[in-house]
């Protein structure tokens, strides 16, 4: 979808903001320009996903506080770190901090649209599978306990018959919960089911959640 | 100078010696041919020095009232006790062949043992309890060896006059006059051996930066001054000569003073030699030589003294200069790096955006967009760049110490101060630094910090210059003139002149012929004088020399017209 792609560029020069943002335009990348971490944190609430290009030397709140706010705020916006002194310390701390990339000024053009073009990328990623993980919590929890026991033993690889065996219920029943459970996971075959939980960290989390 | 004719190749004999003990610190010395020709070396001086210094023996025991060559020896012994076998046979062979003592051989054997054990122990006390070190000058190591070194002489004379007494060689009425006489000698002639072979390792390790006049100023002085002290010592025709010895203080503390440590060891070789050749010629009794050795003992501890605490002030005056000099090179150092990460800062910003536009524009031009807005980004990427170059030009400002800070300054106390600043390091250079203010100069409207910088360079150009002569004789004159509505400030130096192949690019930055010099000096001098509507040139002086002048409008740049 790439109408939806949108950068925020956070930047206290002008001309900085300008240029970054005819640059973004000739890739069909959207911005929206601050002068200031305030700025930002004013209008884009932190709990909101998005990508940040942001300016290490600022007034006011500084770059890496900033950084460290939206790490904390866990909502999974990808920041681009841009600072004038490239020297290791300040890449490190804010690598440490959660920064996704870090440039250095003077940058090259080019290879700062394609970072951005990466993480864009990586944060449309993260959402599908944000709401991927999202429909199988919801999915999951219409189980029963007894259907989430046998979907938790597919997963782990067991066929139909040792499954039954396991619980201590009949392959009869067995079967019966099994389809219940691919029909409520809307999982087309075993295989899907598997990648779905293994795709979103496991089921465990799911099953917590369900609790 | 008889003094130094006749003892003169004695004392180089021993230079050499002390050189060759100095080439080596290593333990397998028993296979290093530098030890036994140091050995053998020793052996030859030492029996030379014997052969020489025979006056005033006691009773033909071989004790003398001057024993340089045991001087040596501790010198040699403070090297390392391996050497004692050297120090113990040169004992033994000067007995035996040169003073030809009348008792036995094993009596000569056992007193000799007794003394060389004796060195062998001060010697040992000095260099590995006391750190005593004859390569260097310090006022401690020179206490310890004026303290030490009687001490050490009052046992061993009185260890070896013992074992002649109970040898029987020594009647027991004479042991105290023996024992005094042998005391008398040795300590004298360690403390003027020692450090006059201090001194030649001072001044083999490190020569002087001093121009060679100084020294032989403070040495044609010396020699005068002991010449009359001599004259008066012995030509009053007195019996009691030595009543008019502190006349010889006087060019001892002379020579300390210009001199140092180095200098006194020498003066008071010297004066040493000069007395025993003097009372040799006149033929003085024992009695009066051994009050002339005490005498001398006093004046070595003065002298010694003195040396060392001015030369350990001038080592401190110096080290601090460095130390200056160091600080001054570090700190323009970092204020360039500071400069630096300053600039890489304010050029990066607009280096960015210029690449943004640029990429844009390419990128919009590759899509077949409309060229509008690739005009656009263009038109934004060529106003970027002069920003950019503005921000150079203020970095440059910057350099050149920015506006000008513009009032009524007065040249002649200017220079004033500045040669006043200069001349103690010209001078150590040999160099005369002189100021020369034609009276009554109108105050002239400048920049006094812009302006002080170009005179500083000038002068130190100059004294650079001069320095380049060897003779000592170099000059810089500074001289400021007034010219109608304008002031002169000339610098003149008599060095070799500038360069043929450089005299073209000399107001050129990064041109330098100074090892250290970044060359920035004229160019930045130039620009000052020119901001400040004044010239600034050169001209040859005939028949050597190099003239540099500075001319400045009395009412500043503003009405230079």
């Amino acid at each position: 979808m790439p109408g939806k792609r949108c950068v925020h560029i956070i930047d206290d020069e002008a001309k900085i903001r300008d240029s970054l943002a005819v640059l973004l335009s000739t890739a069909g990348i959207k911005s929206r320009a601050y002068a200031s971490a305030e700025e930002y944190l004013a209008s884009v609430p932190l709990s909101e996903p998005a990508c940040v290009i942001l300016d290490n030397q600022l007034p006011g709140l500084s770059g890496m506080e900033l950084l460290k706010r939206i790490a904390d705020a866990a909502s999974n916006t990808a920041v681009i770190m841009i600072t004038g002194y490239g020297d290791v310390p300040t890449a490190v701390s804010a690598m440490k901090a959660g920064a996704f990339h870090f440039v250095q000024k003077p940058f090259d053009a080019e290879a700062l649209l394609n970072i951005v073009e990466e993480t864009l990328a990586r944060a449309d990623e993260v959402r599908d599978l944000q709401a991927e993980l999202q429909e199988f919590r919801t999915r999951s929890a219409l189980l029963t306990q007894r259907e989430r026991e046998v979907l938790n033993l597919l997963i782990e690889g067991l066929p139909s018959k040792l499954i039954a065996y396991r619980l201590g219920i009949s392959a009869r029943t067995t079967e019966h919960h099994r389809a219940a459970v691919m029909q409520k996971m809307q999982a087309r075959t075993i295989s899907h089911l598997v990648r779905m939980a293994v795709n979103l960290g496991h089921f465990n989390g799911a099953n917590n959640s369900a609790k | 100078m008889a003094v130094v004719n006749i003892h003169g190749q004695p004392a180089l004999d021993q230079r050499e010696l002390t050189l060759r003990s100095a080439w080596f610190s290593g333990r397998s010395r028993l296979t290093s041919p530098k030890f036994w020709l140091t050995g053998i070396g020793f052996l030859a001086v030492y029996l030379a020095f014997n052969k020489l210094t025979e006056w005033y023996q006691f009773d033909g025991l071989g004790i003398t009232l001057w024993s340089p060559d045991n001087g040596l020896s501790l010198l040699l012994l403070t090297e390392g006790a391996v050497f004692a076998p050297f120090v113990f046979l040169a004992a033994v062979l000067t007995d035996v062949f040169i003073t030809g003592v009348p008792h036995s051989l094993y009596m000569t054997v056992a007193a000799e043992l007794v003394l060389a054990v004796g060195y062998v122990g001060l010697a040992a006390v000095l260099r590995h309890k006391l750190k005593f070190n004859p390569r260097r000058v310090r006022l401690a190591d020179v206490v310890v060896l004026l303290t030490f070194v009687p001490a050490g002489t009052a046992l061993t004379s009185f260890s070896y006059c013992g074992a002649l007494y109970l040898g029987g060689a020594l009647p027991a009425d004479q042991f105290y006059a023996a024992m005094r006489h042998f005391w008398i000698g040795d300590t004298v002639g360690m403390i003027t051996v020692i450090p006059a072979a201090t001194s030649v390792f001072a001044l083999l390790s490190k020569p002087r930066g001093r121009w060679p006049g100084y020294a032989l100023v403070s040495c044609s002085v010396f020699i005068l001054g002991t010449c009359l002290g001599f004259a008066a010592l012995f030509g009053v025709g007195d019996a009691k000569e030595y009543h008019l010895f502190y006349l010889l203080f006087l060019p001892i503390i002379w020579v300390g003073m210009r001199e140092g440590y180095a200098g006194v060891a020498a003066a008071l070789l010297a004066i040493q030699l000069g007395l025993v050749a003097t009372t040799t010629y006149l033929g003085c009794e024992a009695k009066d030589f051994s009050v002339f050795q005490m005498l001398m003992l006093v004046l070595s501890i003065t002298g010694l003294l003195l040396g060392a605490v001015i030369t350990e002030r001038e080592q401190a005056a110096q080290l601090l200069r460095e130390q200056q000099t160091e600080l001054a090179r570090v700190s323009a150092y970092a204020s360039a790096g500071a400069m630096g990460m300053a600039l890489a800062h304010e050029i990066s910003q607009p280096l960015s955006t210029v690449a943004s536009y640029l990429h844009a524009a390419r990128r919009l031009l590759q899509s077949g967009a409309a060229s509008a807005p690739v005009m656009d980004a263009l038109s934004k990427a060529e106003m970027e760049t002069r920003r950019t170059r503005e921000v150079l030009e203020r970095i440059r400002d910057f350099v050149s110490s920015g506006k000008l800070d513009l009032k009524r300054l007065d040249l002649s106390n200017l220079a004033l101060k500045i040669g006043a600043l200069c001349r103690e390091e010209a001078t150590a250079r040999g160099i005369h630094v002189e100021i020369e203010n034609i009276r009554a100069i109108p105050l002239v409207m400048a920049d006094r910090i812009q302006i002080e910088q170009v005179l500083n360079n000038l002068l130190a150009n100059a004294i650079d210059a001069a320095s380049e002569r060897t003779d000592g004789r170099g000059l810089v004159v500074m001289r400021v003139a007034g010219r109608g509505d304008r002031v002169v400030v000339q610098v003149e130096d008599n060095g070799p002149g500038v360069a043929p192949e450089i005299a073209g690019s000399l107001f050129e930055a990064y041109q330098t012929t100074k090892p250290r010099g970044m060359g920035l000096g004229l160019p930045l001098s130039l620009q000052i004088v020119q901001k400040h509507a004044g010239r600034l040139w050169w001209e040859p002086i005939v028949p050597e020399g190099t003239r540099f002048l500075v001319e400045l409008q009395i009412n500043g740049p503003e009405n230079a017209g």
